[in-house]
């Protein structure tokens, strides 16, 4: 019998199209199992640690059918489910990220007890020296059976605040306008979409218009508009590779390492002057010496990054050293507006650090330099003259001046 | 095939990587994560070269050769991602390498010297994860890994026991043991096969394992180190767990001629050291040698040393353990050997000093019977004699002179026959005896009189065969005392565990007063006085100093004394050589004494000690009489078949928490009444599960030692 191995891992955590396909779909899913079976073909499914649920209603759906089906932990070594055979085995995996999963030969170390461990050999030999099978995804095994209807594909749609909506499908040849428009996010604000994991590109507002291409694989669009920080959207990227990086290579581990800590750093106002001539000079060799594609795309999403939005990121650490979209929150300062202030001096005796100046009926000013941005001034003020500023700084005194408003 | 690497030609193999064919060819290529023995994966990216001038360079450790190849090292290309590389593992790597315990033997370090990169320029944070000191044997110091994944590979595929992975942390990977637990609880079976591949000082022996001091051996399979006579010890567990009895007696047979007795009454420094001690307990070592004696079939026979004879004569005075191991390699070397005997039957101190119930003459018997029969007739000798003769009931007052009655050299090896006894006020009173004389008047068969209650003097191996000896014979009651305290008497743990379940009464740190003499019977022992002991030590003058607990007299009601505190040997002093410390002739590491032609070894030299430690001296004074009759000194045999070493150990969960297996012991109420021994053999099953247990440490030595730059 052939055996066809089919992988409902996420690419995302946050994402699990395939599975949230699967869990709707569970009834025809069997059906197309048995059917699977009748035609000569065994199946081997992937399923994450949590879908003991989804899995134990698909076998028994199958069961039902007279097929005989079986369930085994990841841990399990593949000789016991070889030793006790069945037509359709439901693998579900200990771990819960997911990049690696799309590797096949990673995917496939899971079959043999061991953890996913990627090459770029893909499809070649596994970790105990066994031909790794080729692995097909949840969402194409369960089109190609005719369990969807359409010939889109879906994903799920990530709104500026970080918010993963139930996946919806795109219809082949949609554009980013269609993204755009199915997110609710008005178009005029969008600055980019990003295309997750493993396609992992920009679409920059201006090709918005452009179909997209997910051929790749997509699970996640995430919406970024004027409001967003492209330095804390890298930051937040970087930060969730490092999750997923397997620490096999040097260039996959510690490169995405450096990119996470120099993005971090940028966002909390410790950038250094050449960091994106650092990355630039790291990304483009990161990309071609990982064992995996998971950090080698990291590298070119950093390119990418670095490409377009080279100059908001830059402004973070040069000059007057801002976040232009005024989302860092490092970048944020306090101010008392001589408008509202009325001198009563409840903010100065707020501040534990000795950054606020004044005296009765005086506008009272803060000195940036000592104050910690820890907001005890904004709280204290009764009147709302206290006000926390992004990349635009109201106009205030240098120093304290006869109050303009009075209680 | 043949290729250029930096337009030197160098030849290879099909199949070979471009990695191994710079090896073989003596050119060093950087790497860190490919060993020789494990399969490559290209994560270090150091090794990258280019291949017939293309520019975007590869793994050398993954690519294949092929036929006219040329292959450059140190292409532009390919030194600008080695560097980045080496740049990017150090940015997290601690900076300073002069606490490391790998300082100067560290691959990473002599990596990033020869490639002259440091890390600067990148986010720089060594990543603190604490030192693990928790398990036996291993130190993990994460804090300097890698993650070359050398270690996981050879715990997983070398070893197949599959202990370590890489592991998710909020700090990145690092390696350990799935769900964090201990080694031991992960199933670890402590091969060091993690450290011996490590290339940093991240996974490294403990401490103990460790010595600067200590050869690399020595560290690494510490029991065969530890043996005097250094017999191989992990070759003979092999082959006992195989079910291979004859071959692991040819591989004791190799270092020692007495399995049979030292897998009996063998002191086993090899189990003191024993790895397995720091897991729970070390292996039953010197129990499997009796088992190896007892299941064999004597196939190490056929390929026992029989140099062609030489025509000299050898003289060996003492037939205990020290002279019949010089007789028996100095027979091999052709020499002929004539044993001198004052007793009635050879064996020394293995007859005369340890009771049958734990030395029993049959197998003593069979063991010389062994050696006189394998050492063999003088083949070439028309008289047809034996290479070794044994004399007993002659005794030798003066060896030198043997010189001059047709021997060529002499060989002293007497032991210490003459117990000491004491200047305790009384110890002239009648009932008063020494241990020698009371042991092997029992061994004779006209044993002393025990009857009533006995105390005996010392608290060391001899002192519990007198005690026991004393049990067997009927005696009512039996004291043991002795100046130390309990954990530090110099008997074994077991000795002291089994008396007391046979009766012997211990009263550990006491002094001893006065042998006091009867009432009824004038002239004889009454009674013992004893005195317990609050603090003994040793003065700046290395003077002896006794504090007693006021009050803490104690008078033992006995008929019978027994000295069982050392013994020495016996007429030394007259025999016209240089001595030491009383009756002990001075010999030197050669066994040489002060008369030319003359040599000594064995108790006759160190003071009373132990048989395998006789034995190791049997050995040296064979290498070197051998030598002073014009020989080579080699006394190798080579009596075993080559064993294959399994490097795949497999998985066994619970390996650590395996309890060691004793051998099955009479209870103590029915061995007290009799001098048979009581303690079994082990069962061919229980030999096999306990040397299954067994580390198998040398296999270590089996991994290839990659070599720094500097040693191409």
């Amino acid at each position: 019998m052939d055996k066809l191995y089919v992988n409902f891992m996420p690419q995302y955590a946050d994402a699990p199209v395939s599975l949230w396909l699967l869990r709707k779909h569970v009834g025809e899913a069997a059906k197309a199992a048995v059917e699977a079976v009748a035609a000569g073909t065994q199946l081997r499914l992937l399923l994450p640690a949590g879908a003991s649920e989804t899995a134990a209603e698909l076998t028994a759906a199958i069961a039902a059918a007279g097929v005989g089906t079986r369930v085994v932990r990841g841990s399990d070594p593949d000789d016991e489910a070889e030793a006790k055979p069945a037509d359709v085995i439901v693998t579900l995996n200990r771990a819960d990220f997911g990049f690696v999963y799309t590797n096949d030969r990673a995917a496939a170390q899971v079959f043999s007890g061991n953890k996913p461990v990627p090459a770029h050999h893909n499809g070649e030999v596994t970790y105990d020296g066994k031909m790794a099978p080729k692995l097909v995804s949840g969402e194409a095994w369960l089109r190609g059976a005719g369990v969807l209807a359409g010939e889109g594909t879906y994903v799920s749609i990530v709104s500026p605040d970080g918010a993963y909506a139930e996946p919806v499908e795109l219809a082949a040849g949609a554009t980013g306008a269609d993204v755009v428009a199915a997110s609710g996010v008005d178009a005029a604000e969008v600055k980019a979409l990003y295309l997750g994991f493993p396609t992992s590109v920009f679409v920059p507002a201006a090709k918005l218009g452009e179909p997209l291409d997910l051929s790749a694989g997509c699970d996640a669009i995430r919406v970024y508009t004027t409001k967003n920080c492209m330095a804390a959207a890298m930051d937040r990227i970087a930060k969730g590779w490092r999750k997923e990086s397997c620490g096999h290579c040097v260039f996959g581990h510690e490169g995405s390492w450096q990119i996470a800590t120099i993005f971090g750093d940028i966002v909390s106002k410790r950038g250094q002057a050449n960091d994106l001539d650092t990355l630039g000079n790291l990304c483009p060799v990161m990309a071609k010496n990982t064992i995996c594609d998971v950090d080698a795309t990291l590298a070119r999403t950093t390119q990418q990054a670095i490409e377009l939005f080279g100059d908001e990121i830059r402004a973070h650490y040069t000059g007057a050293k801002t976040c232009p979209s005024g989302e860092c929150a490092a970048y944020k300062t306090y101010h008392i507006l001589v408008s509202k202030c009325v001198g009563c001096g409840e903010c100065l005796k707020a501040c534990d650090d000795g950054a606020i100046l004044g005296k009765a009926d005086f506008v009272h000013v803060i000195n940036q330099a000592k104050c910690t941005q820890c907001g005890q001034c904004r709280e204290a003020c009764k009147y709302g003259a206290v006000v926390r500023a992004g990349a635009k700084k109201p106009k205030t005194p240098p120093r304290p001046i006869p109050c303009r408003v009075h209680a | 095939m043949k290729l250029t690497i930096d337009g030197r030609e160098v030849e290879a193999c099909e199949g070979q990587t471009v990695l191994q064919a710079a090896e073989d060819a003596g050119i060093f290529i950087p790497h860190l994560c490919a060993h020789p023995d494990l399969e490559p994966v290209g994560g270090c990216r150091q090794c990258m070269v280019c291949v017939d001038g293309a520019t975007e360079p590869v793994c050398a450790c993954e690519t294949l050769v092929h036929e006219g190849m040329a292959v450059e090292v140190h292409a532009p290309e390919a030194d600008r991602v080695r560097k980045m590389a080496m740049q990017l593992i150090l940015a997290t790597h601690p900076a300073d390498c002069s606490g490391c315990p790998k300082f100067g033997i560290c691959e990473l370090q002599s990596m990033y010297q020869f490639m002259g990169v440091s890390p600067q320029g990148w986010r720089l944070k060594s990543r603190p994860v604490p030192t693990d000191e928790s398990n036996p044997l291993i130190t993990h110091m994460f804090t300097r890994c890698i993650r070359c994944g050398r270690c996981v590979r050879a715990c997983r595929e070398m070893r197949g026991v599959k202990v370590l992975d890489y592991q998710r942390t909020e700090e990145g990977i690092r390696i350990g043991t799935d769900g964090h637990v201990s080694l031991v609880e992960a199933g670890c079976r402590f091969c060091g096969a993690c450290v011996e591949v490590c290339p940093t000082g991240s996974i490294i022996d403990v401490l103990k394992y460790s010595d600067p001091a200590k050869s690399r051996e020595s560290n690494v399979v510490p029991c065969r180190a530890a043996c005097p006579a250094h017999i191989n010890v992990p070759e003979y567990l092999r082959a006992i767990r195989e079910g291979d009895y004859d071959n692991a007696a040819s591989i004791i047979h190799e270092r020692v001629p007495f399995p049979e007795a030292l897998g009996r009454v063998c002191t086993h420094a090899c189990e003191t050291d024993c790895k397995h001690g720091e897991i729970n307990q070390p292996v039953s070592i010197c129990k499997e040698k009796r088992a190896a004696a007892t299941f064999e079939s004597g196939e190490w026979k056929a390929n026992v040393r029989h140099d062609p004879l030489t025509g000299k004569r050898v003289a060996v005075v003492g037939s205990g353990p020290a002279g019949l191991t010089a007789a028996y390699y100095l027979a091999g070397k052709g020499h002929a050997v004539t044993v001198f005997e004052a007793n009635e039957k050879a064996g020394g101190q293995l007859r005369y000093g340890i009771p049958a119930y734990r030395m029993p003459d049959d197998a003593l018997d069979h063991e010389i019977q062994n050696i006189l029969e394998t050492a063999g007739s003088g083949e070439g000798d028309p008289t047809g004699a034996p290479r070794i003769e044994l004399r007993c009931g002659e005794r030798v007052a003066q060896p030198k002179d043997l010189l001059s009655q047709g021997f060529d050299a002499v060989l002293i090896a007497l032991g210490t026959h003459q117990g000491t006894v004491l200047p305790t006020k009384g110890h002239e009173l009648e009932g008063v005896y020494v241990n020698t004389a009371f042991l092997k008047a029992a061994r004779e068969g006209h044993h002393m009189d025990v009857s009533g209650n006995v105390v005996v003097l010392g608290g060391g191996s001899v002192a519990y065969d007198c005690a026991r000896t004393a049990i067997r014979l009927g005696a009512n009651e039996v004291h043991m005392a002795c100046l130390e305290a309990r954990p530090v008497m110099t008997a074994a743990l077991d000795e002291i565990v089994e008396g007391g379940e046979e009766g012997v009464i211990l009263h550990d740190a006491y002094g001893f007063d006065e042998i006091m003499e009867s009432a009824e019977k004038p002239g004889h022992v009454g009674g013992m006085r004893i005195r317990k002991i609050a603090k003994f030590y040793f003065d700046e003058n290395h003077r002896a100093v006794t504090e007693f607990v006021p009050g803490g007299e104690l008078e033992i009601p006995c008929d019978h004394v027994i000295f069982a505190v050392g013994q020495k040997p016996e007429g030394t002093t007259e025999m016209g050589l240089e001595l030491t410390h009383g009756p002990y002739i001075v010999a030197d590491a050669t066994c040489a004494t002060s008369a030319e032609g003359v040599f000594a070894a064995g108790d006759v030299v160190t003071g009373t000690k132990t048989i395998i430690g006789a034995i190791a001296q049997g050995r040296t004074a064979a290498e070197s009489i051998d030598r002073y009759l014009g020989g080579d000194g080699d006394i190798t045999e080579h009596l075993a078949r080559a064993q294959r070493h399994d490097p795949f150990i497999g998985r066994r969960p619970g390996f650590g928490k395996e309890p060691r297996l004793e051998p099955k012991v009479g209870a103590a109420a029915e061995r007290r009444t009799h001098f048979c021994q009581y303690e079994e053999a082990f069962d061919d099953a229980t030999a096999h599960a306990e040397a299954d247990r067994c580390l198998q440490c040398d296999l270590r030595l089996d991994v290839t030692r990659p070599r720094l730059w500097n040693e191409y």
